[in-house]
């Protein structure tokens, strides 16, 4: 049967040959640009790879340190644990108000209900049990992104604290064996625990004298940073010398000889009481298992000072660490400038300043690199809570478009949105902090002597982390809430 | 219509503003609209009066649709005039047009568009109580809630999730949500949409029923019999033209 072509239908006939025509001529000719691109990446490729910048394995630039960044990032930490503990105050207010305010208002309890649960099943009672997993637990749910990004503020935090603050720690618990004292006589006014020191032994022999004569306790303290070896396990150690009372299972006498020096060990060495190892090479017993006395990758080992002088091969008349006195500044000052008359070098610094070159130091290696990690972390929870709520957009974009169409303000959908953005926040906070509880203390396996701990400053960072992220990540998405959802397209079949 | 004589009246007595309005409550004046070229409405004007119950049919891509949508503010007019309640919606600021439609216009789509994950009863407040027509703490509110779960037959799934809803009571619930918040003009679009004949027909005497007791200005958009049956008059759409039948 013959078909009979009106004017119209020829004229539709050629257009519609026409339009293929011009649809498969733009394709090819995207096609073409899209291919030299890639030639061109290849081009440059090898370029880079002759030119020898591929081949020295990596590229970078060197930039000129910059005190005041190091500053600010220094403060990250601390500005980040405010802000925490006013974001996590202000969040709870905020949800418990809602609860409250819904009890009388009808309007704030919907948004509360509907920012508690998703709109839409996705066709739930078919879904596969993969599919399942990955609504419920990464999508809907439990905020996951952001309860690991609140674990990794946790961790870098509680890391950076520990690095910074842990070299000082066995020389706290030594100085606080040792004596009352807030000030100290040590080589140099920058002077810190780990760093050899020499304040030679005439001069500690005359500040002793002097301050003996004027009634002033003195004590010596000595380091060794030396080894300790068990079997075929060594531990690097600070040993520290200190005065022991006799009676106390740490006297040592020169009687005694160095057969069988009495030592207290670390517990992050893992080594029990009447266990017999070597010190330096020189055997010693542990009759003490002690806590809190050992820095990252140093063992803390407590020991008759004179048993350290005598047994560990070290040179008597070597310098000492410091000499510290238990009286006021101006005295300790005095004391010196009597017992140096040939102007030896020595000064006097107070305990909490030589604590704090010591702080300072370690603050200045590795803090700003864990501040840096925590930020990065909370950026990631950030970009990811984003990315979420844009999903949730994208998965209920039809059920917000029929309350828009039917009058619904978008202010009230934008305040069901960060409403749940809280409530997840809080809840990241909650699974990221449980879990970091778990995992810090993991990290101390990996270092003999690390000692990081989760302490309230940690916690109130990867709240900030967790609230930053999950809030500011909802704001980012909903800024534009209109515009995300098409009201007339996604309201039709 | 005989049968809204026999339908029981809305617990809720609520004055009305569209029982003393003057003039259609719904019109299209001389609107085109072209949608990637294609015109889908040419030059239509049609309008609907207070208590009317009016049918739009014609065949699929006629423009019916189209109509109704702009009669809803989703969508606007290339030229003309769309009036709904006495209001030129092309004239009306965003947040009023949005408070038009909130206060005073009742909604339902092709698909329900409910939010499947949410227990039924919610469902059927929801809107409602969120754009402020609804309060658990209010009698009347609560009495017009069963009523209309009852009337729409979903009163035995109220604490349901509303996901596991059978096609017919989705539309059903669909229309209570829309009914929920008194509304002056209800617009529905294609509301038996995949529904088997007994669905469309418990649809009707559902809405029937509810027409009956409150007087509501329906225009519905459907190539249903049952629709037929149920409008008290028909308005044909054909490639984009509108006439009375």
């Amino acid at each position: 049967m013959a078909l009979a072509l009106t004017d119209l239908d020829v004229r539709r006939h050629r257009r519609s040959r026409g339009d293929l025509a011009e649809y498969f001529e733009r394709a090819g000719q995207r096609g073409l640009v899209v291919g030299w691109l890639y030639l061109l990446v290849v081009a440059v490729v090898v370029v880079l790879g002759v030119s020898g910048v591929l081949a020295r394995g990596r590229v970078a630039h060197s930039f000129a340190f910059h005190p005041g960044l190091q500053d600010a990032l220094n403060k990250i930490d601390n500005i980040l644990a405010v802000a925490g503990a006013v974001l996590v105050l202000a969040t709870l207010v905020v949800v418990g108000l809602v609860k409250v305010a819904g009890s009388r208002r009808p309007r704030i309890a919907q948004i509360d209900s509907w920012s508690s649960r998703e709109f839409t099943d996705l066709g739930k009672r078919r879904r596969s049990a993969l599919r399942g997993v990955l609504v419920t637990v990464f999508a809907g749910g439990i905020p996951v992104v952001a309860s690991a990004g609140v674990c990794l503020a946790v961790l870098t935090t509680a890391i950076g604290t520990e690095v910074s603050s842990g070299p000082n720690r066995p020389i706290v618990a030594a100085l606080d064996r040792l004596a009352p004292g807030s000030e100290m006589v040590v080589g140099y006014s920058y002077a810190m625990p780990m760093v050899e020191d020499a304040v030679s032994l005439p001069l500690v022999s005359r500040i002793e004298a002097v301050a003996s004569g004027r009634g002033v306790t003195s004590h010596v303290l000595r380091l060794d940073l030396g080894s300790l070896r068990r079997g075929r396990q060594q531990f690097d150690i600070l040993g520290v010398g200190v005065s022991e009372p006799a009676g106390s299972p740490l006297a040592w006498s020169p009687s005694e000889g160095c057969g069988s020096v009495p030592v207290g060990v670390d517990r992050a060495a893992g080594i029990a009481a009447g266990t017999a190892v070597l010190i330096d090479g020189s055997p010693a017993r542990v009759v003490a298992v002690m806590s809190g006395l050992s820095a990252t990758n140093r063992i803390g080992v407590v020991m008759d000072q004179a048993a350290m002088a005598s047994c560990l091969g070290q040179d008597p008349s070597a310098p000492v660490q410091a000499v510290v006195l238990d009286t006021t500044a101006v005295a300790a000052g005095s004391i010196l400038a009597a017992a140096q008359p040939g102007g030896e070098p020595a000064v006097v610094v107070s305990r909490a300043r030589y604590l704090a070159n010591s702080e300072k130091f370690w603050t200045s290696n590795v803090k700003p690199i864990t501040n840096i990690l925590a930020l990065v972390s909370g950026l990631v929870a950030l970009i990811a809570m984003a990315g979420a709520v844009n999903w949730r957009l994208l998965r209920n974009r039809r059920e917000y478009a029929s309350k828009i169409a039917a009058g619904v303000s978008v202010g009230i959908l934008r305040s069901t949105e960060l409403l749940r953005a809280a409530k997840d926040g809080l809840v990241a906070s909650i699974i990221g902090t449980t879990l970091a509880l778990v995992v810090v203390p993991l990290t101390n396996m990996t270092e003999p002597g690390f000692d990081a701990g989760v302490s309230e400053k940690d916690v109130l960072v990867g709240c900030a982390v967790g609230l930053i992220g999950c809030l500011g990540g909802a704001l980012l998405r909903t800024a534009r809430l209109d515009r995300s959802v098409d009201v007339a397209e996604s309201t039709r079949i | 219509m005989s049968r809204r004589a026999k339908a029981p009246s809305s617990p809720a007595d609520v004055p009305r503003g569209v029982a003393s309005f003057r003039g259609p409550v719904a019109e299209l004046a001389k609107v085109r609209k072209t949608v990637n070229g294609t015109t889908i409405l040419n030059d239509v004007s049609l309008g609907v009066h207070a208590g009317e119950v009016v049918l739009i049919r014609g065949a699929s891509g006629s423009g019916k649709s189209s109509a109704l949508r702009l009669l809803a503010g989703i969508d606007t007019p290339d030229s003309g005039t769309v009036r709904l309640l006495g209001e030129d919606l092309s004239e009306t600021a965003p947040r009023a047009r949005a408070r038009l439609i909130r206060d005073r216009v009742g909604i339902g789509f092709q698909d329900p568009l409910l939010d499947n994950a949410l227990p039924v009863i919610e469902n059927l407040y929801g809107l409602a109580r969120v754009n402020g027509h609804f309060s658990e703490h209010r009698r009347a509110d609560r009495e017009r809630l069963a009523w209309l779960a009852e009337t729409l037959r979903v009163s035995h799934k109220l604490h349901g999730l509303t996901a596991v809803l059978s096609g017919g009571e989705k539309l059903r619930l669909a229309l209570g949500r829309a009914l929920m918040a008194r509304p002056e003009v209800l617009l529905l679009d294609e509301p038996t949409h995949m529904v088997d004949s007994p669905g469309k027909k418990a649809l009707y005497e559902s809405l029937t029923q509810i027409v009956a007791s409150e007087s509501v200005t329906v225009i519905i958009v459907s190539h249903d019999d049952e629709a037929r049956a149920f409008a008290q008059r028909e308005i044909v759409f054909d490639q984009g033209r509108a006439s009375s039948s």
